[in-house]
């Protein structure tokens, strides 16, 4: 069983709890989440974990869209960037220089809430 | 009815990380510097470990907060050694976080009660055996030392890009190994670079010795840094 998931949704539960409280909504629709390229977040068991849990809660039929974002190369030389990809990490496209940098991070951030 | 979007904008890891602040808090008013040694399973997390501790001799109070799955394996090896231990066994974790820390650093608090050194003191989390999964969680250290031995391969930074990227230092162990085995070395620093840049990077052998000195005169400096 892969534990990284569980003090997320716990963490979702609290903050939606409360804002459900603020902004009078009794049915949560959906949850919009972002991560880093390096998070280790797997989808999958997020859903499969919220399910269990949020059973009889305002999150119960609620609907998780789950963004990754995507890893991007920078020359440090140019400022151009590109997409990542084992087979690029070698040359600038542009400017074929050698100094470049993996931009990527691992948050797990809750953007946004929708609800009735 | 309509519905509403309420935009939030939080970090779910937010208690974690407020965590790992309030232990590296408390390291500083104790005057503590923590070192999170991570790495593969093998790769010699142990052995720098205690290689780091004898070559700093004098100059500090050492103890490891030893994570693993289970048993007290490497616990064992560093009080057999002279050093103190605790054993924090995680029971099928794969990483160690604040929280299990925080309980070490009170049983460590507790053991130092009956000591009456005045020297500062040096701690070594040596986290779980994983090149994953510990780098997402900050444990409130000044350090992230991450390991990679030359048996290993020269291609696992861009394999394993995140721990690669957060370290604060990377350490190449087995360095006596690099005559016998294809390990292409600037591939391997051009990996660090795109991933890394400005990294502190050293190559050792905990079994001959080579460039553990280096890398002890490396964290005393930073350590005296903090510490003052």
């Amino acid at each position: 069983m892969n534990m990284h998931e569980l003090p997320v949704i716990e963490k979702i539960l609290n903050i939606v709890e409360k804002q459900a409280k603020m902004n009078s909504l009794n049915k949560i629709l959906s949850l919009t989440l972002e991560t880093g390229a390096l998070s280790d977040l797997e989808p999958e068991w997020l859903n499969y974990y919220f399910r269990k849990i949020c059973r009889n809660t305002i999150l119960q039929d609620t609907k998780l869209k789950i963004f990754r974002q995507k890893a991007f190369f920078q020359c440090r030389d140019c400022d151009h960037n590109w997409s990542y990809s084992l087979k690029t990490a070698e040359n600038c496209p542009l400017c074929r220089g050698r100094n470049i940098e993996l931009k990527a991070d691992s948050h797990y951030t809750l953007k946004e809430i929708e609800g009735i | 009815m309509k519905s509403r979007i309420i935009r939030i904008q939080e970090d779910l890891m937010a208690d974690e990380k407020t965590a790992a602040f309030r232990n590296h808090r408390r390291v500083i008013e104790n005057r503590q510097y923590l070192v999170n040694v991570m790495a593969s399973p093998g790769a010699g997390k142990t052995s720098l470990i205690l290689a780091l501790m004898k070559e700093m001799g004098e100059l500090y109070d050492f103890s490891v907060l030893e994570g693993d799955v289970d048993s007290t394996v490497d616990a064992d090896k560093i009080i057999e050694a002279g050093f103190r231990a605790v054993q924090i066994q995680t029971g099928g974790f794969c990483h160690l976080i604040p929280f299990m820390i925080e309980k070490g650093l009170d049983i460590l608090d507790q053991e130092k009660a009956f000591s009456s050194s005045e020297l500062p003191e040096m701690i070594f989390i040596e986290n779980i055996g994983n090149l994953i999964c510990p780098v997402e969680h900050d444990l409130g250290e000044m350090q992230k030392l991450v390991i990679l031995s030359v048996p290993e391969g020269d291609d696992k930074p861009l394999k394993y890009p995140a721990i690669f990227k957060a370290a604060d230092v990377i350490v190449l162990n087995k360095a006596d190994y690099l005559q016998m085995e294809e390990f292409r070395i600037d591939e391997f620093l051009k990996q660090i670079n795109i991933l890394n840049p400005g990294v502190k990077f050293f190559s050792v052998s905990c079994r001959n010795g080579a460039g553990v000195k280096e890398l002890a005169g490396y964290l005393i400096e930073e350590s005296l840094k903090t510490l003052k």
